[in-house]
């Protein structure tokens, strides 16, 4: 936090009056837009049944139930959270480790770079039935899927990163009689840690969306259940909550990572 | 190239061993993956569940393209309105959409309809997402030397961000591509279940064919692949200067 502290007068310096925050400039559009967005809602919620479309009131009342007056919402999330710790955690280790590898040395990416990339863009959400078959349909499958949807998207970030180290930084380091090792600790590793945070934030993304995947495949326990239990007694006012939250955390999860990326690369703010 | 063959042979020989320790039922062999891909394709099954996959892909795919393009460069270009409605478009793209897949069944049933409006949803912030990106990221420089030689806003459109957008719009089509696949995959395993890809591995993981399984699922990501190096391929064509950006980008050129 002192760093960004010690970042702060200078910015302010540069980007003259809009060093505060311009809150009636930025907020009034997307607030009109989500006024427009729920009016819009509403008013097409009224000729429609509660089943197929409930009111906004209707999933705000939902939201209030399964949050505070039940709390089943977090019962149920609490047991899918394992499973995204565990198997976000296994791809931030793995991923950042093998992404920086490849960058630095060609062999390493040869040897990878196919089912990386194969794995980024194949729909991986196919092997869940495969993980069901093998691991059982508990944990496992579950930390399973999280892994395979968040580890290709660490390991390419990072291999970016590593990469795209200009390649003026890497002679000058040589003209200095580095060793590649020092080359490597030096020059690539500083150069790569925004992209790390990056990873962090495109992998949590996708570690989410696997665990929700995993557990509308597996649906024994947790939000995979809840969700199953509201669309078979078609109370779509308690599924639209769910989704609603759901969404509400990925947002406010990647909008956490994306203020320490900013805090870290103050020179890479987007205006 | 070498190290990519060597590598090829360890994961296969990897894959081999597996299957001897585990069990032909488990783990079946590469030999009995590759008879029963054989069998699908005589029987014409991969097929037909491809060619339903595969329609929907093109229609759902299709609609993200020709709706995101021009919506993320508007978004781009109208900083207001792109800061009333960028919010939506990355937090779908955050949010974990096949949560939605129990929604879309409700509402617009089971069939090809419902995953076409699937994949639709599924690929459009991606597109709409880089498009946008692509539009802001034009260096204010060469807007500022346009417009310093008297370029009406028209001309600082068509001939500088415009121009500067074509290499982002390859790439949303490249990332478009794979993400629509994925959507149709997840489409079929959480909306449908009566046809297509992902009713295949349904169906035969519920019978315990695992080479069936192996084989629909290698499949299924060689066309995911295939699809996206041939439009990086594109990339390349188009837009040059770009090469060696990305991962695959180094693939195709070594």
């Amino acid at each position: 936090m002192t760093a960004a502290d010690a970042q702060r007068p200078l910015h302010r310096e540069v980007r003259g009056g809009r060093a505060r925050f311009p809150w009636s400039r930025l907020l009034s559009p997307p607030l009109i837009s989500l006024a427009g967005l729920i009016a819009l809602w509403w008013v097409s919620s009224l000729a429609q049944p509660r089943h197929i479309l409930p009111t906004p009131f209707d999933v705000l009342g939902e939201i209030w139930r399964i949050t505070i007056v039940t709390g089943e919402l977090w019962a149920a999330l609490q047991i899918s959270l394992v499973s995204l710790l565990i198997g976000g955690g296994l791809a931030l280790v793995i991923g950042v480790t093998l992404g920086v590898l490849m960058g630095a040395q060609r062999t390493v990416e040869h040897a990878l770079d196919m089912y990386v990339i194969g794995l980024y863009v194949a729909p991986v959400s196919a092997l869940t039935p495969l993980f069901i078959f093998w691991l059982g349909i508990d944990l496992a499958p579950r930390v399973a899927t999280v892994f395979v949807f968040a580890v290709p998207q660490v390991i390419i970030t990072c291999f970016r990163g590593a990469r795209s180290t200009p390649r003026t930084h890497i002679q000058v380091a040589r003209a200095f009689r580095a060793s590649n090792r020092e080359i490597f600790t030096k020059v690539i590793v500083p150069h790569e840690i925004p992209y790390i945070v990056t990873a962090l934030r495109l992998g949590l993304g996708q570690a989410i969306k696997g665990m929700v995947l995993a557990e509308l495949l597996v649906s024994t326990t947790g939000l995979g259940l809840l969700l199953n239990t509201y669309s078979q007694l078609f109370d779509t006012a308690a599924l639209i909550a769910v989704v609603l939250i759901l969404m509400f955390i990925g947002v406010i999860g990647t909008a956490l990572v994306a203020r320490i990326e900013t805090a870290i690369t103050p020179w890479r703010k987007s205006p | 190239m070498r190290t990519r063959i060597i590598s090829l042979v360890v994961l296969i020989t990897a894959w081999w061993a597996g299957s001897a320790v585990a069990g032909d039922l488990v783990l079946p062999s590469p030999a009995t993956t590759l008879g029963r891909f054989i069998d699908l394709m005589v029987e014409g099954r991969l097929s037909l569940a491809l060619g339903i996959g595969l329609n929907a892909l093109a229609v759902g795919g299709g609609m993200a393209v020709l709706v995101g393009v021009p919506l993320g460069i508007l978004l781009g270009v109208r900083r207001r309105l792109g800061s009333a409605f960028d919010f939506y478009f990355s937090a779908l793209y955050v949010t974990p959409f096949s949560a939605v897949a129990p929604l879309f069944v409700l509402w617009f049933g089971i069939d090809a309809g419902s995953r076409m409006i699937f994949i639709f949803f599924f690929t459009l912030p991606q597109i709409v997402i880089v498009c946008y990106q692509g539009a802001r990221s034009t260096p204010e420089g060469l807007i500022e030397v346009a417009r310093s030689f008297q370029a009406r806003p028209r001309d600082v459109f068509f001939k500088t961000i415009l121009p500067f957008e074509v290499p982002f719009i390859f790439t949303a089509l490249r990332l478009g591509v794979g993400r629509a696949v994925q959507g149709m995959v997840i489409a079929e395993l959480l909306i449908s279940a009566t046809q297509g890809l992902g009713f295949l591995i349904t169906v035969y993981s519920a019978t315990l064919d695992i080479g069936a399984v192996l084989a629909v699922i290698l499949f299924i990501m060689m066309l995911g692949i295939v699809a996206s190096m041939l439009v990086q391929r594109i990339e390349d064509a188009i837009a040059p200067w770009r090469h060696g950006v990305t991962t695959s980008g180094e693939a195709s050129g070594a």
